[in-house]
C-alpha cells in the first residue's frame, strides 16, 4: 500500500484529479480537531499496488489563515516528524504558475517527496502559453513535472508511472530564506520570505515559461460585466434562485411522495408478514418509517446540490459572493453565507451542508445557526393550514389578498429574524482568525457532469450515513413515545368523569396518540403553553412535529380523527373551527391563537433532521443544542407576545 | 484621515490644503492601474502577499461590485476579489 497526498492552491483541479484517480472509491472523514472534511480515496496501480490518496484542502501557503489552511500546515508538520506519505502530488494551474508555485517552494524547501502536476493544459494551449516541463524539472532537482487535463484525465498514465517508480530526489536549491515552520508567528519575516520566494519563482519562470499575450479580453471578463452589474447582476441571481426553487418545489415532491408511499406500504407489509408483538411493531412502525424519514429528504438535497455544484463548478458562485458581500456584511455574515441561506428557503439541510465553503469559522457557524430561521418548504403545509383556518378572506383592489400577504409576511419575518439574530451572534461569538474576502475569482467554465454527480453523491451519502443515524434514533424514540402509554386501558382512563385507571402504571401499547406518553406530555405542558393560547392537543402536535414541521398537520388530523388533506377535503378545517375552549366555550382557533401558532413555527427548531445535520457539520452537540434552545425561546416569546396582544 | 473643514477655515485658510500623500488600492477607479509600493502592517498583509500582491506588482481594477465594494483586480493574469477595507492595506506608488 502506498500513500499519496494531493495538495495545491484552491481551484487548481485537485478535486478533479482526485476524482480521476479514485472514481467512486472515496470516503469522507474529518481531520482531528477541526470541522474540515478529509477526503480519502483508493486506486490500484498497473503493478497491482494499492494506493491511498488523501485530498488536502486547497491553500495558498503553509502559513495558516483559516481552519482549512491550518489542516494542511499541521498535516505537513506531522509528516516531517513521522512521515507516512510516500509522495505529495502538487497540483498547479499551468496558466497561473507564479502564484501556484509559492506553496510548492515552501514544501520543496521542507524536503518533502514531491511530484508536480500541471493542470489546465488545454487552456494553456489555447492561449499559446508554453511551459518547458523538462527545464522546470531540472530547476527543481529532477522532480517529475507532468501535465494532466483534470477534465479528461489525459496524462494520468505519467502520474501512475511517477507514483510507481518514485524515488527520493535531493533538493538542489532553496527558494526561501527561512524554513516556513521557523517563522510561523513572525509576520515581518513571513512577508519578507514570501517576497523572496516570489522573486525566485519569477526568475525561474522566466526560463521555463513563455508568457501568453494577456491583453486580449477573454470571455470571462465579458460575462462579468453583466454578472456583477448593479442591476443585471442581482436580476440574474434572483432569476437563477427563482428557477432553482421552482424546479425543486415541482420536481422534488414526486420522488418524495414515492418514498412516503413506498415506506408506508413496506411498513404495512412487514406488519402483515411478521407475528404480532413488540418486535414487529418496532420494525414496521419504528424503524421502517424512520428510515423513510431519512430518505425522504434525499430528493431535495440531491436537487439542490445538483444546482449548487453547477453554480460552483461553473465559477458563478464566486460572483454571487462578490455582489452579495456588502449587503450582508452588516449582519455578521459573509458573501459566502448568501447561497447557504437562500438554499435554506427550500430546505435547511442542504443549506447548512453547503456552508462548508465559508472559510471563516465564525461566519460559518453564524450562517449555520440562523439557516433554520429561513422559511423552509416544510413550513408551508403548517402555514397554509393555519392561514386557511384563522385569516379572513379579504381583498384589496381586487388583487392583493390578505391570506397571501400573511404568508409573504411569515417568509419575510423568517428572513429578517435570521439577519437580526446573525447580527447579535456576531457580537457574542469570538473568533481567532480575521474574517476576510480575499478570494480568487476563477474563470467561467463548463461544468463536468461526472464531477457534478460525484459531488451530489458525496453530499447525499454524508447526510444518510452521518445524519441518518441521529435521525433514525430520534424517530424511533418519538415512535415509542407515541405508541406506548403509562396505563393499560386508556379509553376508560380518560373519560373526564373517571380520571383514575384501575390498572397499575407501566408501559402499555396504546391505540391513539392521546393516551401515549406524548399525549401525556402534551397534557403535561398545557400550563406552559396556555399563555400562548394552546391546549394540550396542540401541545401533542408541537411535540410530534419535532420530527418535522409538516407532521403538525398529520398530528392534528390524527388527534381529531379526520383526514389530513385539508386542501381537498375540508373536514380537518371544519373540525378545527368547531373546536371550543373547555373553560370559555370560545373557538380554540381564533386569530390570536392562530397567529401565535404561526409565529411559533417561524421560530421553533422543529426538525430533527436539521438538528442531526448541524451536529454533523459542527462535529459537536453544543451547537445544535444552543440552536434548539435559542430558537425555542424565541418561538415561545414571539407566540406569547402575539397571543397576549391579540386576545 | 478626516479633514476638519472648520478647523481649516479658522486657522489654515491661507494654506492650501494638500491631501495626504497616501495612495492605496481602494482609491483606484475601475480600469485604473497602479504599482504596489508596500503592504501596511496588518493581520492580513501576509495573506495578501501570498496572493501575489508584492512590491513592484502592477495591478488593475477590473470591476467593482455594486456600491463599490468589494473590488476585483487583475494580479499577474488572475482575478482577485477583495473588500475595500482589505484594499486599503495595499499602498500604491504615486
Ligand atoms: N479546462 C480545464 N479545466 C479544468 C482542468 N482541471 C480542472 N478543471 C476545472 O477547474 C475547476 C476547478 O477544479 P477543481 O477540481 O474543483 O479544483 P480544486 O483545486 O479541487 O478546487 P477546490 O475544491 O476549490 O480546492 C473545475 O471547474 C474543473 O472542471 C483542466 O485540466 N482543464
Amino acid at each position: 500500500m502506498r500513500k499519496i497526498a494531493i495538495t495545491g492552491n484552491p481551484n487548481t483541479g485537485k478535486s478533479s484529479l482526485f476524482n480521476q484517480l479514485t472514481g467512486l472509491r472515496q470516503k469522507v472523514g474529518n481531520f482531528p480537531g477541526v470541522t474540515v472534511d478529509k477526503k480519502t480515496g483508493f486506486f490500484k496501480l498497473k503493478s497491482g499496488t494499492d494506493v491511498e490518496v488523501i485530498d488536502l484542502p486547497g491553500t495558498y501557503s503553509i502559513f495558516p489563515q483559516s481552519d482549512d489552511e491550518r489542516v494542511v500546515a499541521d498535516f505537513v508538520q506531522q509528516q516531517l516528524q513521522r512521515p507516512d506519505i510516500d509522495l505529495f502530488v502538487y497540483v498547479a494551474d499551468e496558466i497561473n504558475l507564479e502564484r501556484n508555485l509559492l506553496l510548492f517552494t515552501q514544501l520543496y524547501d521542507l524536503g518533502l517527496p514531491l511530484v508536480v502536476v500541471l493542470t489546465m493544459p488545454d487552456i494553456a494551449a489555447k492561449r499559446q502559453l508554453k511551459t518547458d516541463k523538462q527545464l522546470f524539472s531540472q530547476e527543481i532537482g529532477g522532480i517529475p513535472v507532468i501535465e494532466i487535463n483534470g477534465r479528461t484525465g489525459e496524462g494520468l498514465d505519467q502520474l501512475y508511472q511517477a507514483i510507481e517508480s518514485h524515488q527520493a530526489v535531493k533538493a538542489t536549491r532553496k527558494f526561501g530564506e527561512h524554513s516556513p515552520f521557523d517563522i510561523l508567528n513572525q509576520t515581518e519575516a513571513q512577508l519578507n520570505d514570501t517576497g523572496i520566494r516570489y522573486q525566485e519563482i519569477r526568475r525561474m519562470l522566466a526560463h521555463i515559461q513563455r508568457p501568453a499575450e494577456n491583453n486580449r479580453e477573454n470571455i470571462s471578463r465579458r460575462i462579468d460585466r453583466i454578472a456583477v452589474h448593479p442591476v443585471w447582476g442581482y436580476a440574474i441571481f434572483l432569476s437563477i434562485l427563482f428557477f432553482i426553487f421552482q424546479v425543486i418545489y415541482h420536481i422534488a415532491s414526486y420522488p418524495m411522495d414515492w418514498i412516503d408511499v413506498g415506506f408506508l406500504q413496506l411498513s404495512q407489509w412487514t406488519k402483515d408478514m411478521m407475528p404480532e408483538g413488540i418486535f414487529s411493531d418496532l420494525i414496521s412502525q419504528g424503524i421502517i418509517p424512520g428510515v423513510g424519514g431519512v430518505l425522504v429528504f434525499i430528493p431535495q438535497i440531491a436537487l439542490l446540490f445538483f444546482f449548487l455544484s453547477l453554480l460552483e463548478e461553473s465559477g458563478y458562485m464566486s460572483r454571487v459572493v462578490f455582489i452579495m458581500d456588502k449587503l450582508v456584511r452588516p449582519f455578521g455574515l459573509n458573501g459566502k453565507s448568501v447561497v447557504p441561506l437562500m438554499s435554506s428557503v427550500a430546505c435547511a439541510i442542504p443549506g447548512i451542508m453547503s456552508a462548508r465553503g465559508i472559510s471563516s469559522w465564525k461566519d460559518r457557524i453564524i450562517t449555520i445557526m440562523v439557516a433554520p430561521l429561513m422559511s423552509c418548504s416544510a413550513r408551508i403545509p403548517v402555514y397554509t393550514l393555519l392561514i386557511a383556518l384563522v385569516i379572513p378572506d379579504y381583498q384589496w383592489l381586487g388583487i392583493i389578498n390578505l391570506k397571501g400577504m400573511v404568508l409573504l409576511g411569515l417568509y419575510m419575518l423568517g428572513l429578517i429574524s435570521a439577519l437580526v439574530v446573525a447580527a447579535i451572534m456576531k457580537i457574542f461569538i469570538k473568533s481567532t482568525s480575521p474574517g476576510y474576502l480575499i478570494m480568487e475569482m476563477p474563470e467561467y467554465k463548463l461544468p463536468v457532469w461526472k464531477y457534478v454527480f460525484l459531488h451530489l453523491w458525496e453530499k447525499v451519502r454524508i447526510f444518510v450515513v452521518d445524519a441518518g443515524k441521529v435521525i433514525l434514533a430520534i424517530s424511533i424514540v418519538l415512535w415509542a413515545l407515541a405508541s406506548y402509554g403509562p396505563y393499560h386501558r386508556p379509553s376508560e382512563y380518560l373519560t373526564e368523569q373517571n380520571p383514575t385507571d384501575s390498572s397499575s402504571p407501566g408501559i402499555y401499547k396504546v391505540n391513539d396518540l392521546e393516551h401515549s406518553f406524548i399525549g401525556k406530555l402534551g397534557h403535561g405542558i398545557e400550563p406552559l403553553i396556555k399563555p400562548l393560547g394552546y391546549d394540550w392537543k396542540i401541545g401533542i402536535a408541537l411535540i410530534t412535529s419535532f420530527a418535522a414541521r409538516e407532521v403538525f398537520v398529520g398530528s392534528m388530523a390524527t388527534i381529531y380523527s379526520v383526514g389530513e388533506d385539508f386542501e381537498e377535503d375540508h373536514t380537518l378545517l371544519e373540525r378545527l373551527r368547531q373546536e371550543k375552549k373547555v373553560e370559555s366555550g370560545e373557538p380554540q382557533y381564533n386569530l390570536a391563537s392562530g397567529i401565535s401558532l404561526m409565529l411559533f413555527y417561524v421560530y421553533a427548531m422543529q426538525c430533527m433532521a436539521t438538528f442531526a445535520v448541524v451536529k454533523r457539520e459542527t462535529r459537536s452537540w453544543k451547537w445544535p443544542l444552543i440552536q434548539l434552545v435559542y430558537m425555542g425561546i424565541m418561538a415561545y416569546l414571539a407566540a406569547f407576545t402575539a397571543y397576549q396582544l391579540l386576545s | 484621515m478626516v479633514f476638519n473643514k472648520r478647523l481649516y477655515s479658522k486657522h489654515l485658510y491661507r494654506v492650501k490644503y494638500v491631501p495626504p500623500k497616501h495612495m492605496d488600492l481602494s482609491k483606484l477607479e475601475t480600469g485604473e492601474s497602479g504599482i504596489v509600493k508596500s503592504l501596511q502592517p496588518h493581520q492580513l498583509s501576509v495573506k495578501l502577499s501570498e496572493m501575489g500582491l508584492l512590491p513592484g506588482r502592477k495591478i488593475t481594477v477590473l470591476f467593482k461590485a455594486p456600491f463599490g465594494d468589494p473590488i476585483a483586480i487583475d494580479v499577474g493574469g488572475y482575478v482577485l476579489s477583495l473588500r475595500r477595507s482589505e484594499a486599503q492595506i495595499i499602498t500604491l506608488m504615486d
